[in-house]
Parts: C-alpha cells; sequence; structure tokens
C-alpha cells in the first residue's frame, strides 16, 4: 500500500500550505505561560509551608516523644550505673572499714568530750550544754553521712532537713528537762541521742512517701553492724585474753 | 547570502531562541510562535475540521512546547518535534470531543487506484475531501499519507491493532477516490 502520486501530490501541496493564527492566539498562550510560571513559583512557598508544619507539628510532639523515650531508656540508665555501682560499693566496702573506724573514734571521742564536758560543768551554763550536745549530734551524724555517702549521695537535702529537726527536738528535750529542774545524767543524754540516731537511721531506710525501702542503705547499714560485732568480737577476745594473762599473773605473784 | 549559510543561520538564531524559550523567556517564546505557528495551525487543521477548533488544539501544542523544551534534544530537528506534538494533541483533542469509531469490516484488499485521477485541485479543495472523510478513515489517511506514520506507529498513538490502521486507509483511499472521480467527472462535465 504505497503511496500513490496522488497521495504524494497532495502531501506535497498540504505541506506548503500555512495557516496564520488569530490576532489574540498569542496572547492566550502567553497568558497561559504566565500562569503556569506563577503556580511554578508558588511551588517552593508551599513546600516551605509544609515543611514548617511538619517541624511545627514535631516541635509540638517532641516533647511526649522524650517522655517516651524516657521512659524506654530507664532500663538502659539503670543497668550502665549498676557496673559502676558494683566498684564504688567495693571500694566503699574497703573504705567502710576506715570511714566506719573514722566514725567510731569520732563518735566515742564525742562521746567522751560530752560526758567529761557535761560533768565538769553540770550545774553551768544550759547554753553552752546545748550547743555542745547540738555540736555533738551534728558531728556524729556529719561522720555517719560520710559513711552512707555513695547510697545516700542523691538525698541529702532530705536528710539534713530532718537530722536538723532531730537534732532541734533533742535539744528541746534537753531544753524543757532543764526547765522543769531535772537532773540531766550521761545516761538521759545517751538515750535521747541513742533514739534520735535510730529515728534518722529509720527514716533513712524507708520512704513513708513511697513505702519503699532503701535496700542500697539497708545493705550499708548491715555492712556496718556486721563489722562492728566483728570488732566487738576481737575486742572481747583480747579483752578475755588480757585478763586471763592479768590473772594468771596475779596468781603467779600470789 | 549563500542559502546553505542562510539555513545555518537560521538554526543558529532557533536555537538561540530555544535557550532562551527554557529560561521563560517570553519573547524568543513569541518569536518561535511566530516562525511555527502557521505551519502547525495548518497540521491540527488536517485532523479538525473547524479552525477555531483547531487553533485551541495548537495552542495547547505549543503550552506543551514551551513547557517541556528541556526535554527537547537537539537529535531531530525542532519542527519535526512540534509537529509530533501538535498531531498527538489533535488526536486527544478530538477524543476528548467524542467518542471516535474505527468501524472494522472484512475488506478484499484490490490495487484499483487509478492514476488518472485529477491532480491539479487546490489545496482547499484537498482539505474540504478529506473532512468529508469519517474520523476514524481521515486521521488514519493523514497520519500514513501526508505525516509519513507507519502503520505500527498509527496504531499505537491511536490504540488500535495494526490490521484496523490497514483497512482504515484502504477505506480512506477508497473513499477518497470516488469523490474525486465525482469531482474529475464535474469538472469535465462543466467544462
Amino acid at each position: 500500500m504505497a503511496p500513490i502520486d496522488f497521495e504524494n501530490n497532495i502531501k506535497d501541496k498540504l505541506d506548503e500550505r500555512m495557516l496564520k493564527p488569530s490576532t489574540d492566539a498569542w496572547g492566550k498562550l502567553s497568558e497561559r505561560l504566565d500562569n503556569q510560571d506563577k503556580k511554578n513559583n508558588k511551588k517552593p512557598y508551599w513546600w516551605l509551608g509544609l515543611a514548617a508544619s511538619i517541624v511545627g507539628v514535631l516541635f509540638v510532639v517532641s516533647p511526649f516523644l522524650n517522655n517516651d523515650t524516657k521512659v524506654n531508656d530507664a532500663p538502659k540508665i539503670v543497668n550502665t550505673p549498676e557496673v559502676i555501682q558494683q566498684s564504688k560499693t567495693n571500694r566503699v566496702v574497703v573504705d567502710n572499714d576506715e570511714v566506719i573506724d573514722n566514725v567510731e573514734d569520732v563518735q566515742v571521742k564525742a562521746k567522751r568530750e560530752t560526758i567529761q564536758k557535761v560533768e565538769a560543768q553540770k550545774l553551768v551554763n544550759t547554753k553552752k550544754e546545748q550547743e555542745l550536745v547540738a555540736s555533738v549530734i551534728e558531728r556524729t551524724i556529719v561522720s555517719k553521712e560520710k559513711t552512707n555517702s555513695v547510697a545516700t549521695a542523691e538525698l541529702p537535702k532530705k536528710h539534713m532537713t530532718f537530722e536538723k529537726q532531730k537534732i532541734q527536738d533533742v535539744i528541746a528535750q534537753v531544753q524543757n528537762m532543764q526547765d522543769k529542774n531535772i537532773v540531766i545524767t550521761d545516761a538521759d543524754i545517751e538515750v535521747l541521742l541513742q533514739e534520735a540516731q535510730k529515728e534518722i537511721k529509720r527514716n533513712r531506710l524507708y520512704n513513708e512517701t513511697t513505702g519503699v525501702v532503701d535496700a542500697n542503705a539497708l545493705l550499708q547499714d548491715v555492712e556496718a553492724e556486721l563489722n562492728q560485732s566483728f570488732r566487738s568480737k576481737v575486742f572481747e577476745a583480747l579483752k578475755s585474753s588480757y585478763n586471763s594473762v592479768k590473772t594468771a599473773v596475779a596468781q603467779r605473784n600470789d | 547570502m549563500n542559502p546553505f549559510l542562510k539555513v545555518i543561520q537560521l538554526h543558529k538564531n532557533e536555537s538561540v531562541l530555544i535557550k532562551k524559550s527554557i529560561k521563560n523567556n517570553r519573547e524568543a517564546q513569541h518569536v518561535l510562535f511566530e516562525m511555527h505557528a502557521p505551519k502547525m495551525l495548518s497540521i491540527c487543521r488536517y485532523y479538525i475540521k473547524d479552525i477555531h477548533k483547531a487553533e485551541e488544539a495548537m495552542l495547547n501544542g505549543f503550552f506543551k512546547v514551551f513547557t517541556n523544551l528541556k526535554s527537547f534534544k537537539n537529535e531531530g530537528s525542532f519542527e519535526g518535534w512540534i509537529r509530533r506534538i501538535m498531531v498527538r494533541e489533535s488526536i486527544s483533542f478530538l477524543r476528548q470531543e467524542k467518542h471516535i469509531e474505527f468501524p472494522v469490516e472484512e475488506i478484499e484488499y484490490k490495487n484499483d487506484y487509478s492514476n488518472n485521477i485529477k491532480t491539479d485541485i487546490e489545496v482547499a479543495e484537498i482539505q474540504q475531501l478529506i473532512d468529508v472523510l469519517p474520523e476514524g478513515y481521515r486521521m488514519v489517511f493523514v497520519m500514513y499519507a501526508i505525516e509519513g506514520y507507519k502503520h505500527h506507529e498509527i496504531a499505537e498513538l491511536l490504540n488500535i491493532t495494526e490490521g484496523t490502521s490497514k483497512s482504515q486507509l484502504f477505506k480512506a483511499r477508497k473513499m477518497l477516490q470516488e469523490k474525486i472521480k465525482k469531482l474529475n467527472k464535474l469538472s469535465y462535465g462543466t467544462n
């Protein structure tokens, strides 16, 4: 079906034909092109708007997302310090002996000082006595604080306020007793101090608001007690051996 | 000036205009439009009987030309590229207007074309003859006989089979032959 001559002829003739468009043809096309350019120019703004809205939504949602991540990350946070804590506790166990020694020394010294000073100034100024008692309590608390520094490092403020309150209570009790003209003995002060110490210790171990017992503090306390009992055993053994030696020497002399 | 040099100069000018038109230079686009619009309107007119509608299709075509000018690679002629766009635009314009039918009938192909057909008819008469053809016939005839498309290309563009394209061309030719014969009889009769 090759094109016949007629078709070639009309093809040539039609190819040569030119039809002039209407006068407003270019105007119409130009207008359409202008509109298209405006649309194209608007596109970036549209994208900017979209991007801005996404950023806005992220900004609004980010606090919630952060909360979620905190909750999710909680186990991770717990895991990493565990390792550190282990090493810390080891150190603490090692250090504790020294610290406890120091604490006990301080306590013993402090108690001795108070006893001596109280004996010497039994009937002297009550203010001085109050100061002394307060200072002794503070010193013992500070020394205790040192032993439990790892366990209670995060809660010093709360304990300090409770402990200060206790100090104030003890001082008030002593003052009250003096006001009533009751003679204050060493034993009384000792009892008051022990009671205060017990309460502080309990407060440290058991959080009333949450109803949770601080496991670390409990462990620290038990460790301290264990060490104390060991020390006392050694002391007792030394004491008994010294007594036996003493009696043996005395009997020989007899 | 040497005609060969004149062609080179024109091509250079056209390249510059295309580059400027890509950058939305409206003046350059206007010049390109003025250069090619008469030819392209004629092409659209092959397919679309109404000149105003043909112009509408042509403007749609030029809009596509200028908005897709970046995709024109200087591999073929710029006019050829625009021409293909115009043909497609004319076809889609007709399709939008109404459903085009390509009636398929069993045809016995016979080469009974006569070369004794009057060939000195005017362009306007040729256009009239083409306009009388049913749209399906007209499209295939124009695409094949005037635009030089192959049957597989026509089939692809019109979404028909190659067989349908061939049968449409055969019928179009037959119909045209009859019309020209009538026209010849009339003209010889009058003469």
